[in-house]
């Protein structure tokens, strides 16, 4: 039921109830009004009766006049008949209602017709002169006794009607006091009728809108609302509404719940695979490491002995010099040992030597991932124009110009960022064209609002270039572009790549071949969560 | 054996050729000193100590020792926390001799009380250089019981 009808029920309740007591109330009015009316109807009628009484003894009055005067003269007048007959008339005419009374008015009218008639016959005996006639029968008994049925049945219709009198006086009084208690009892039951549909409209409508305000309160604070209020009207509606609005909530709690646990799980995961790439990055430095350190032991011995051997044919030489060998032979034993055995000796010297670089580069690459750093805020200004002083021999003997442009500080290991330099502005300064004067740029690019923890430093040239198709190799160990060019085992840019990652940072070269190469190196400006280091990655672009 | 004069060099190398290189290029460089060769670090500590563990003299006079650091049974580093630990034979000088520069190791190795850390070079010249200069620098003057920074 919607809210309004229940309004309309509040008022029409009690007014119902009122309109049902003001009809009892009209209707006990009604009659105490009709008992009213019959009450003076009965007064009307007893006074009647009266008005019947007065010309039947006028007449009487008359006739003895008119015997004791002798003269009939005043018997012949009608008038007193008349007046008789219409007030029987009248009087029937009020007792039309009562056929008790009626009788008993038509049986007045007969005994007034029959003294009528006993009149006209003294009238007739005076007018003959039988006088003595007359007063005989004025004495017959039963003369009077027509005068007497008359005034009896007068009375007795009166007490009749002085009996019906009382009782209507008494159903006029009882209709009064049935009429105050209807008011009083239509005024009471109009209050009660109020009073009850208000409790029980605010029973219903107020308890109801508590549950609803509780239910509402709870949605704002996120707690389990209370069992669905009853009904069919709009605060049932509203409830109804509100339950939704907290299931959905609900489900979007639990859908939030759902993905904030995947994402969790996925981030263990990550976690977990990130921890096994660390250690087995750190299992297969330990491995590098350790087998460039065996290797290192035979290279010792090859390359001591050799030298031994050199020593040892430096003596061989003496000895032959001394020895009394004849010339040819002498010749031909010092022909074998410069152009065999020297030689020899030479090849092996270099290869060892090579050997040993590899594994030292091998030693530095393994070194990088486990060498703890000692981040700190850098001054990168200082760094590169330390790095462009140590390589100021170098730099002369190319004619280069390398300049450098202010540089903000990073966040990082002061010497690995030193490395991160030396490697790129070296690289620059060996790999220069020379066939053009050669200008190395040092500068960083503006800050990118993507990366706010970071900044991009570049290193740009114009020597060489890289061809496209190496690129991608660029930053692998081991491999060489221009071996001819400078001396080195090509494990530079892996290991500074290996710098750069540790640091949360990114290395990438753009290059154009003939024309010149950018580096571009990311670096942190504050401390990086290990978070954002795993977002970054290794880039390379064309 | 260590002469009462001179400066006797105890090399303590588990492989033949190091430890034959060593001596030649010692020799070579005019170092005329005595030379004695252990093959590891058991060899060592039986030479510095009795059955039970108390010094074999009381003082170990003109003696440089160069210790291999990777050695099997005992490697350098415990031999050179015995002789550190033991005040008859904290004051001998001893240089580590390794192929490894891992800057912990070095580090390691001079918390100990090392002397001198050596890379073992593929060139054998700085080194040579080295013993030498040490062994001159011996010869004049005592080197404190547990000191870093002699060279």
């Amino acid at each position: 039921m919607k809210l309004f009808r229940k309004g309309l029920l509040l008022v029409a309740i009690p007014g119902m109830f009122e309109l049902g007591l003001l009809g009892i109330l009209y209707k006990s009015q009604e009659n105490a009004t009709r008992a009213e009316v019959w009450a003076l109807h009965t007064k009307d009628v007893i006074i009647q009766a009266g008005e019947v009484r007065e010309p039947v003894l006028l007449q009487s009055a008359r006739l003895r006049a008119a015997i004791i005067l002798n003269d009939p003269s005043g018997l012949e007048k009608n008038d007193l008949w008349d007046s008789l007959d219409k007030e029987i008339g009248e009087l029937r005419a009020l007792v039309g209602d009562n056929t008790e009374q009626r009788r008993r008015v038509e049986e007045i009218g007969a005994s007034v017709r029959e003294y009528r008639q006993w009149i006209d016959i003294q009238t007739e005996l005076l007018k003959n002169g039988k006088r003595d006639e007359l007063v005989a029968a004025l004495r017959d008994p039963k003369a009077l006794r027509l005068i007497q049925v008359i005034q009896r049945q007068l009375v007795e219709f009166i007490k009749v009607e002085e009996n019906l009198d009382e009782q209507r006086l008494k159903a006029v009084s009882e209709a009064r006091l049935m009429q105050n208690v209807a008011l009083v009892i239509a005024l009471l039951g109009a209050i009660l009728a109020a009073a009850l549909a208000a409790r029980i409209f605010s029973r219903d409508v107020g308890g109801r809108l508590a549950v609803l305000t509780g239910n509402a309160l709870k949605l704002t604070e996120g707690g389990v609302l209370a069992q669905r209020v009853g009904g069919n009207d709009e605060i049932t509606e509203l409830d109804k509404v509100l339950h939704e609005a907290s299931a959905r909530l609900r489900q979007a709690e639990d859908d939030a719940r759902a993905y904030r646990e995947e994402l969790e799980r996925h981030a263990r995961e990550l976690t977990a695979v990130n921890e096994d790439l660390q250690r087995q990055t750190q299992d297969n430095e330990m491995f590098i490491y350790s087998v460039s350190h065996d290797l290192r032991s035979p290279l010792v011995n090859l390359q001591g002995f050799s030298k031994e051997l050199h020593h040892s044919v430096g003596e061989l030489h003496d000895t032959i010099n001394a020895s009394d060998l004849n010339d040819g032979d002498k010749q031909r034993i010092r022909d074998i040992i410069e152009e065999d055995v020297e030689v020899s000796l030479r090849f092996i010297r270099t290869a060892v030597t090579r050997s040993a670089a590899i594994i030292d580069a091998m030693l530095r690459l393994s070194r990088v991932g486990r060498v703890e750093y000692q981040a700190q805020e850098t001054n990168v200004d200082e760094i590169v124009a330390r790095v462009i002083d140590a390589m100021s021999n170098t730099i002369r003997e190319r004619q280069a110009l390398v300049v450098s442009q202010p540089l903000p500080p990073c966040y990082g290991d002061p010497t690995a960022i030193e490395q991160i330099f030396g490697n790129l502005i070296g690289n620059a300064v060996n790999y220069l064209d020379p066939k053009r004067p050669g200008t190395v740029e040092i500068g960083v690019l503006p800050p990118d609002p993507g990366q706010p923890d970071f900044r991009i430093y570049y290193v740009r040239d114009n020597g060489l270039g890289i061809p496209a198709d190496y690129l991608s190799k660029m930053f692998s160990a081991f491999h060489r572009l221009h071996a001819d060019v400078a001396q080195g085992e090509g494990v530079g840019l892996a290991l500074i790549k290996r710098i750069v990652l540790r640091h949360g940072g990114k290395i990438w070269v753009e290059s154009v071949e003939g024309a010149g190469t950018t580096f571009y190196t990311s670096l942190p400006v504050r401390p990086v969560q290990p978070a954002t280091q795993l977002a970054q990655g290794e880039q390379t672009h064309g | 054996m260590a002469d009462k004069d001179e400066v006797g060099i105890l090399l303590v190398e588990d492989d033949d050729g190091h430890a034959l290189l060593v001596e030649k290029n010692l020799r070579r460089a005019g170092l005329s000193n005595g030379f004695l060769r252990l093959k590891d670090g058991q060899e060592a500590l039986d030479y510095f100590f009795n059955g039970e563990g108390v010094p074999a003299r009381e003082r170990f006079e003109s003696l440089v020792v160069l210790l291999d650091v990777n050695m099997p049974r005992v490697s350098g580093v415990d031999v050179l926390k015995r002789l550190k630990e033991n005040e008859s034979t904290a004051a001998i000088p001893i240089i580590m001799l390794t192929t490894t520069d891992d800057p912990r190791e070095i580090e390691r190795c001079y918390d100990y009380g090392c002397n001198l850390y050596i890379t073992k070079p593929v060139e054998y010249e700085a080194f040579i250089e080295a013993v030498r200069r040490l062994g001159f620098f011996l010869q004049i003057i005592k080197v404190p019981p547990v000191g870093r920074g002699v060279a």
